[in-house]
């Protein structure tokens, strides 16, 4: 019935992606009627043809932890190269002059061979420059090969480098050398805790809450910024005066090599002895996991051998992932029931059963001081912690952060508490309670999950808190309750592919104000998907005033699929995104994906987008879901709205807007518009001036103009880093002295100006207006 | 040796080179599931699998330092085939003169009565099953959400089409189309990944 059918040679280009949208659109007309060529295409795709057996996945098939170890086992060592573990450091010395030394590496004189593993070795030797006596622990080449593994080792030594505690070995530096890297440390002739156990036998009771309060201390200290040992057991730990001192060492480095390595015994990567049910199971693990191997480690020093033995690999494992021990008075009856009741605690198969580090630490003091009371150990375990977190000395200093180094701490201001981390506040805090950040700089937060409990966090005053995510895989926050975050700057270091946003709220209203939020990626951009910072499902509000978002990929992801009724902020929307007095760099300001009856508003004032794109619209949506007010912002932008051409004409339909004086530029097009039959793209009436923009059916704008021409455009992909900004700032002010009521963007982000705000009338105003109850009225 | 076969060789190659992780890794990620998951239906428990699985990846690791290629003369498949059964069923040797830990006897009747051409239908199927997820996994990012949406729909849920349309707002042309550039993708995703292992045969010297 069709006089003339596109060549064969037309529909292998569309397979092959070289035909562009504009004119699949033509073809798709073709097929709608055309049979022979339907069959034709699906020839040509392949489809019937038994490459593949298309079927769901099934989900439970993929999940088997034998599998998973089994493949991790199969890509390290063992599978590909059979090899690994014998090499020697010889070829990689370099002559020394010292007489003593039998080489130098890494410019450091290597007296001996300490020891060998699976991962690599470990020397002696002189630092000529400071004259002492140093560690090198040097990965194995076979290891270092691996660039993701090599550069992720790197990454967790220096985050342990960072931490300088009386009760950890101190790491002196982090260097590479004829491609290895290598961590140096401080030497400790003692021997190993497992060693002294070896030939000493188990410890008694004292000597057991000697060694625990001092590696509970260590652990408050790392789990207060976010790092994770992973692999605490007595092997990993250094006698540094006989029993009296005792140092945590290989922080997080266990962690580098299981994501690369099995955890079979002949790896240092460590016997699942001491590792708690979830590690054991491949399950992501927490700051619980340690406090579990903390107790195996306190179990194995009281009786002598560790909590889990089997004669075979696997059935050990399976023993480690039911997490259940013998009752330690079982083993050893005379200990107290204050130490057996901790230690039993601490290796409770329940993560959430085991405390925290400065529990653990606080209950250690006691033990060793029975006769104080609670509250004086409580308070003196709050001092010393305090004091341990103003020891810590940042390497990476941060524009925003004030000068003085004051004190981290989280208050409530319902009790007037002070918790040690962000997780303890919010742990503590009643529903709609104040958190208060307290102190400057960076302050690392492992990721937050708040169920049933609206609460808003601010610094205190003076304060200039940088709260940053540790988890490449997780939000900082994921709540279901209405937040209001104020004064912060919030960040996220995304090593990982798939990246969590900053924060996910699902059924509640969000507030940003004088907030920055920096979403920095270490992963090529082309593998970014979608990397939001605000992931919000069925909000009724998200509002960003006075803030920066910079530089962040994509800021505001919105999916509405139910929204109650009692919940919008105004009818007849189902939602509304506000942005007022912000500026934003980055891809994306906001995706809507609007899958309800009702439309959602966006609302921008007053702000300025420097974008890929401003606005990306779910294709699906029923018509007019999506209400656009713009006024007094300076948008560039390589488009408006993102679409498909082929999606075009579905994406207006869904759009409502109206703008009034702003100024545009614009790389491409306002939005991309199908070609009609046979032009080439693009097609004519595509709008690339505000005028064309004006006299599409669904848009409207009054007083808005075009940039004026000359101005270079500022590229996005560049534009990564704070320095970047700056040097952009005279463009953004050359935009912005063309408009005759230009956005005045002059409160944003922690800083004076937010605090005369706080100290201002409207202050009240405004937090009488935030109380979380999920009601919502102007912020102005 | 025409472009594409040379192309294939390369892949295999890398193989060999035991410093070429990332191919061994695609290799591992590729055949390992497929194979503990043939084994797992034959009955073997998961730990018990997993050994056989790291036998026949040891073998075939072992194999490669001397492989020789015979293009156009079977499959990679079904050699990969056979070396799974052939570790199978010393497996199941061993596991008869032990003991039987798991009702090893009626599970051994249970897989010795399976004629050997189900069997292989079975490898064959859950080869083609892993090579779709794998794919899938892979290309599904560079597709809008209805593009997708339009090929699972109608290739892996079997919803007619007209309707498929109709719930996306699409033309059935445009199902069409959609559906077409994705399965194009999938089988270009593989074909790149594993230079079409099927063509090749190898041979094990």
């Amino acid at each position: 019935m069709n006089a003339v059918c596109p060549t064969p040679a037309t529909w292998r280009a569309l397979l092959s992606g070289a035909v562009p949208e504009a004119e699949q659109v033509e073809l798709a007309g073709h097929l709608d009627t055309c049979e022979p060529c339907r069959q034709l295409l699906e020839q040509l795709s392949g489809h019937g043809t038994t490459t593949f057996v298309f079927a769901e996945r099934d989900d439970s098939r993929n999940e088997s932890i034998e599998l998973r170890r089994l493949v991790s086992r199969l890509k390290g060592v063992e599978g590909a190269a059979g090899e690994g573990i014998d090499w020697d450091i010889a070829p990689y010395l370099q002559p020394s002059a010292g007489s003593e030394a039998i080489g130098t590496f890494g410019g450091y004189e290597v007296l001996e061979i300490v020891a060998r593993g699976g991962m690599g070795i470990v020397l002696k030797a002189h630092d000529r420059q400071l004259d002492r006596v140093v560690a090198v622990k040097v990965l194995a080449p076979h290891l270092a090969a691996n660039i993701e593994f090599r550069e992720r080792f790197l990454r967790e030594a220096r985050a342990a480098a960072a931490l300088q505690h009386d009760h950890v070995v101190v790491i002196h530096s982090v260097g590479e050398e004829a491609g290895l890297p290598f961590i140096v440390m401080q030497h400790l002739a003692g021997p190993s805790l497992q060693a002294w156990l070896d030939t000493h036998g188990r410890l008694g009771e004292s000597e057991v809450i000697r060694v625990g309060r001092q590696l509970a201390s260590a652990l408050v200290a790392a789990h207060a910024v976010g790092l994770i040992h992973r692999d605490i057991k007595p092997a990993n730990i250094l006698l540094e005066d006989g029993l009296a001192r005792v140092r945590l060492t290989d922080f997080g480095l266990v962690h580098s090599v299981n994501q690369t390595n099995t955890t079979d015994g002949h790896l240092l990567a460590g016997t699942p002895q001491f590792m708690s049910p979830e590690q054991a199971a491949g399950a992501p693990v927490g700051v619980a996991s340690d406090l579990f191997s903390l107790g195996g480690t306190l179990y194995s020093l009281a009786i002598g051998h560790p909590p889990f033995v089997a004669d075979r690999m696997t059935e050990l494992l399976a023993k480690v992932r039911k997490g259940i021990v013998e009752p330690i008075r079982r083993e050893r009856s005379e200990l107290s029931a204050g130490l057996a009741g901790l230690i039993g605690r601490l290796m409770s198969p329940d993560p959430t059963r085991r405390g925290t580090a400065a529990e653990t630490l606080a209950t250690f003091r006691k033990l060793a001081r029975p006769k104080k009371a609670n509250l004086v150990v409580w308070t003196t375990a709050a001092a010393a912690l305090l004091a341990v977190l103003v020891g810590i000395v940042w390497p990476d200093p941060h524009p925003n952060a004030g000068d003085a180094n004051r004190p981290v701490g989280f208050t409530l201001r319902s009790g007037g508490t002070i918790a040690s981390s962000l997780a303890e506040a919010v742990e503590l805090a009643t529903p709609g309670d104040l958190i208060e950040v307290h102190g400057d700089g960076l302050i690392e937060v492992q990721p937050l999950t708040v169920r049933g409990k609206p609460l808003r966090i601010r610094n205190a005053v003076g304060a200039r808190p940088v709260l940053r995510c540790v988890s490449s895989d997780a939000p900082m926050f994921d709540t279901d309750s209405a937040l209001t975050l104020e004064g912060l700057v919030l960040e996220h270091q995304l090593p990982n592919v798939l990246a969590p946003p900053l924060i996910r709220i699902t059924g509640a209203s969000l507030r940003l104000w004088h907030c920055r939020m920096q979403k920095r990626s270490l992963v090529p951009r082309a593998y970014r998907q979608r990397a939001f910072c605000v992931e919000a499902n069925d909000a009724p509000l998200v509002e960003i005033a006075y803030s920066e978002l910079i530089p962040v990929e994509r800021a505001v992801g919105l999916v509405l699929q139910n929204v109650t009724s009692d919940r919008r902020p105004v009818e007849p929307f189902a939602a509304e995104v506000r942005i007022m007095q912000s500026l934003m760099f980055g891809m994306e300001t906001c995706e809507v994906e609007n899958r309800t009856a009702e439309p959602v508003r966006l609302t921008i004032e007053d702000s300025v987008f420097i974008n890929r794109l401003l606005l990306r619209l779910d294709d699906l949506a029923p018509a007019n879901s999506v209400e656009v007010r713009i006024k007094d912002s300076v948008i560039e932008v390589d488009s408006v709205i993102f679409g498909f051409a082929l999606e075009a004409q579905y994406i207006l339909t869904n759009l409502n807007w109206s703008g009034d004086n702003n100024r545009y530029r614009v790389q491409q097009a306002f939005i991309n518009l199908p070609t009609s039959q046979g032009r080439p793209a693009p097609a004519p009436g595509t709008p690339r001036t505000v005028v064309d923009w004006d006299g599409l059916a669904e848009v409207e704008e009054t007083g808005s103009r075009m940039m004026p021409a000359g101005l270079r455009a500022v590229f996005m992909d560049a534009l990564l880093t704070q320095e970047d900004l700056t040097a952009n700032k005279l463009e953004i002010e050359a935009m912005l002295a063309d408009m005759p009521s230009p956005p005045e963007i002059v409160r944003m982000g922690p800083g004076k100006p937010y605090e005369d705000w706080r100290a201002s009338p409207a202050y009240v105003i405004w937090e009488a207006a935030i109380r979380p109850d999920h009601a919502v009225s102007p912020p102005k | 040796m025409d472009q594409g076969l040379q192309t294939r060789a390369t892949l295999l190659l890398n193989l060999r080179d035991v410093e070429n992780h990332a191919a061994w890794e695609r290799f591992v990620d590729l055949y390992t599931p497929l194979i503990f998951q043939f084994c797992r239906k034959r009955g073997l428990q998961e730990v018990d699998a997993a050994d056989v699985a790291q036998e026949v990846m040891k073998a075939v690791a072992g194999a490669i330092q001397k492989f020789e290629y015979e293009p156009d003369r079977g499959g990679f498949r079904n050699w990969l085939f056979t070396v799974t059964r052939n570790k199978l069923k010393s497996f199941w040797d061993r596991r008869q003169r032990q003991p039987a830990a798991m009702g090893g006897t009626t599970m051994m009747q249970l897989i010795q009565e399976q004629p050997g051409s189900s069997e292989e239908l079975d490898w064959d199927h859950e080869y083609r099953l892993r090579m779709f997820h794998w794919a899938a996994d892979r290309v599904r990012a560079e597709f809008k959400v209805p593009t997708w949406e339009a090929f699972w729909k109608t290739a892996v849920q079997n919803q007619p089409i007209g309707e498929v349309a109709r719930a996306l707002g699409l033309t059935e042309g445009a199902v069409y189309i959609a559906r077409s550039r994705v399965i194009a993708k999938l089988r270009l995703a593989v074909e790149h990944a594993t230079g079409d292992w099927d063509d090749l045969r190898v041979v094990a010297a």
